[in-house]
C-alpha cells in the first residue's frame, strides 16, 4: 500500500507540474492594464481666497487639506485634498446651515458628493451659502455616524 | 515515541525547534509591518497585519512542501523534518489569523453576515481577473483545519499511517488552491514584479524539488527479480556500511538489509510510525532508528523494545560469495530471524 500512495505522490508532483505553473502564468496575464495616465482630476483652486478656514483636519485615521473659496461665477466652493492618503470609500460630503453640527446628519444637510479617493476635489456650495455661515459635513454610510463637521465660518480654525 | 497518550512529547530538540520557528516568525512579522509602513505609509495597520499573516503562512507553507523532497535528495535536511508538525500547525493557524482578520475588515462592517458575504459578495465567476478569490483561500483553509486537526498522533494510530498519509497528501491541493487565491487576489492590484517574481520562484522550487525526489524515488522502485528458490539478490556484502543498511525493493515493497556486528539482518523499510524510510536510519544502541522521529525496532526481530508495541515484518537474508540475498516471503510482524554471519574474506599470508 506504501508503493502505491508513492506512486500517488508522483502522480500528484507531475499534476501540480504541469497545471499550477500555466494557471499562474494565465492569472498574470489577465490583469486588468493599469492606466498611466490619471484621468484629469477637477482643477484645484490653487491659493484659497479664504487662508483662515484653510489648514488640514483630522478624519478617522488620516488628515484631510481643506480650503475655502469661490468659483469663477462668485459661488462658493470648498476643496477637499486627499492625495497621498488611504481612500474613505464610504463617506459623503454634506453642507449644512448650522454652524455646529454633531450627532444625526441635520435634516436640511445638503448633498455634495463623495470624498475623493488619493485626489483634489472642488465642491460648489448652495447659493443658501453665501452668507458665509454653515458647515462641512462628511458622513460615514457604514459606521452611520458624522466623522467630520467643520464650521466655515470666517475665523474658525480647522 | 510514546505507549500512552500525550498532547506533546515535549523535549529538547522539539523546544529548540519551536523556539527557533518562534523568533523567525516574529522576525519576520516585524520586518514585515516595520518595512510595510516605511515603504508605503498609506498603508494602515490593519491591512499590513493582514498581508503580513498571509505571506508569513505562504512562506512557511513552501518550507514545509520543501522538506519532504531535499530530506529525499539529502539526509542532511532530515533535522527539519523532525518537527514538521509544529511548522504546518503553525502555518494553519497564521493562515486562520490571516482568514479572520480580514474577514473583519472587508465583510464585517456592513449589513449581512460577514461569511455569507464573503460567498455573495462578488460573483463574478466567468472572469478570471475579477474572479472571486476568496473561495480559493477559504478551499485552501479547510483543507489546512482537516490537517491540523488530524495531525496528533492519536489520529496517525486510528487512521493508520496509509490513511493518514492520504489526507494529508491533500495539502498538494491547499498549495495550489493558495497560488490562485495570491494571483488572482493581491497580484491583481499589486502590480510590482517583485511581487510575481517571488511567488513564481516559491512556486518553481516546490515544483522543481518535487520532481527531482520523484525521479529518485521511481529509480529506487525498481523491482529486484527473485531466483527460482525465491532469493532476491541485493548487493555485495560490503556495500553496507557497519550500523547502516542498504534498501531494496522486493515482492513490491522495499526491504532494509542492516549490518551490525558482523551480521545482516533484514526488515521492511516501512516504519510503523509514519512509514518513514528505516533503511535511511541507523541502528543506535542496538536497535534500528527511524531518521524522521527516531522510533526503534530490533533488527532481529522487527519488535520495538517494551513498552512499546509497534512492529515491522522481517526478511530471512544470507549471504553466498559475499552477495547479499533476501528471501522475497516477509514474515509477519515482529518475527524472530536469525541474523546472517558475515564470513571475512580468507587473506592469504605471505611466506
Amino acid at each position: 500500500m506504501i508503493r502505491e500512495l508513492r506512486r500517488r505522490h508522483r502522480l500528484t508532483a507531475v499534476g501540480l507540474a504541469l497545471l499550477l505553473p500555466p494557471a499562474y502564468v494565465v492569472a498574470l496575464a489577465s490583469r486588468a492594464p493599469v492606466p498611466l495616465v490619471a484621468r484629469p482630476l477637477p482643477a484645484a483652486l490653487g491659493e484659497p481666497l479664504l487662508a483662515l478656514t484653510s489648514g488640514r483636519v483630522r478624519l478617522p485615521a488620516q488628515s484631510v487639506a481643506l480650503a475655502l473659496g469661490r468659483a469663477a461665477d462668485g459661488s462658493r466652493v470648498v476643496e477637499l485634498d486627499t492625495r497621498g492618503l488611504p481612500a474613505l470609500p464610504d463617506a459623503l460630503v454634506y453642507w449644512s446651515a448650522r454652524d455646529s453640527v454633531a450627532g444625526s446628519l441635520p435634516d436640511d444637510s445638503f448633498f455634495l458628493g463623495a470624498v475623493p479617493g488619493n485626489a483634489v476635489r472642488a465642491y460648489r456650495l448652495p447659493a443658501a451659502s453665501d452668507s458665509g455661515a454653515g458647515s462641512l459635513v462628511v458622513f460615514s454610510v457604514a459606521w452611520q455616524k458624522i466623522v467630520l463637521a467643520q464650521s466655515l465660518v470666517r475665523g474658525a480654525q480647522p | 515515541m510514546s505507549h500512552s497518550y500525550r498532547a506533546v512529547q515535549w523535549n529538547r530538540q522539539k523546544r529548540i525547534y519551536d523556539a527557533c520557528l518562534a523568533a523567525g516568525l516574529a522576525s519576520y512579522l516585524a520586518l514585515f509591518i516595520g518595512l510595510g509602513a516605511l515603504v508605503n505609509p498609506g498603508a494602515t495597520a490593519e491591512t499590513l497585519v493582514i498581508r503580513g499573516l498571509g505571506t508569513a503562512a505562504l512562506l512557511l507553507l513552501h518550507v514545509i512542501l520543501c522538506i519532504g523532497p531535499l530530506c529525499r535528495i539529502a539526509p542532511v535536511f532530515l533535522p527539519l523534518l523532525y518537527n514538521r508538525r509544529h511548522l504546518g500547525v503553525t502555518m494553519f493557524l497564521l493562515a486562520l489569523f490571516h482568514a479572520s482578520f480580514a474577514l473583519f475588515q472587508y465583510h464585517a462592517l456592513g449589513d449581512t453576515n460577514p461569511l455569507v458575504s464573503v460567498l455573495s459578495a462578488n460573483s463574478r465567476l466567468t472572469s478570471v481577473s475579477q474572479f472571486p478569490f476568496e473561495l480559493f483561500g477559504l478551499l485552501a483553509l479547510s483543507i489546512l483545519f482537516a490537517m491540523a486537526a488530524t495531525s496528533h498522533d492519536f489520529w496517525l494510530a486510528n487512521l493508520t499511517a496509509p490513511v493518514w498519509k492520504a489526507l494529508h497528501m491533500s495539502v498538494y491541493v491547499a498549495y495550489a488552491a493558495l497560488v490562485l487565491h495570491v494571483a488572482l487576489g493581491v497580484l491583481q492590484d499589486e502590480t510590482s514584479p517583485l511581487l510575481a517574481g517571488a511567488l513564481g520562484v516559491g512556486l518553481a522550487t516546490v515544483v522543481g524539488l518535487h520532481l527531482v525526489a520523484a525521479s529518485l524515488e521511481t529509480a529506487a522502485d525498481r523491482e529486484r527479480g527473485a531466483g527460482p528458490d525465491d532469493w532476491v539478490d541485493v548487493c555485495d556484502v560490503d556495500r553496507i556500511p557497519e550500523k547502516r543498511a542498504r534498501i531494496a525493493t522486493v515482492a513490491g515493497e522495499r526491504v532494509a538489509v542492516f549490518r551490525h556486528d558482523g551480521f545482516l539482518s533484514a526488515v521492511s523499510n516501512v516504519c510503523q510510525h509514519q512509514n518513514g524510510p528505516l533503511g535511511e536510519g541507523k541502528i543506535v544502541g542496538g536497535c534500528i532508528t527511524c531518521p524522521w522521529h527516531g522510533y526503534q525496532y530490533d533488527p532481529v526481530t522487527g519488535a520495538s523494545p517494551p513498552p512499546f508495541s509497534e512492529r515491522v515484518p522481517t526478511f530471512k537474508v544470507r549471504v553466498r560469495a559475499r552477495r547479499v540475498e533476501v528471501h522475497r516471503i516477509p514474515n509477519p510482524p515482529g518475527t524472530r530471524v536469525e541474523p546472517a554471519r558475515i564470513e571475512e574474506p580468507h587473506v592469504r599470508r605471505a611466506g
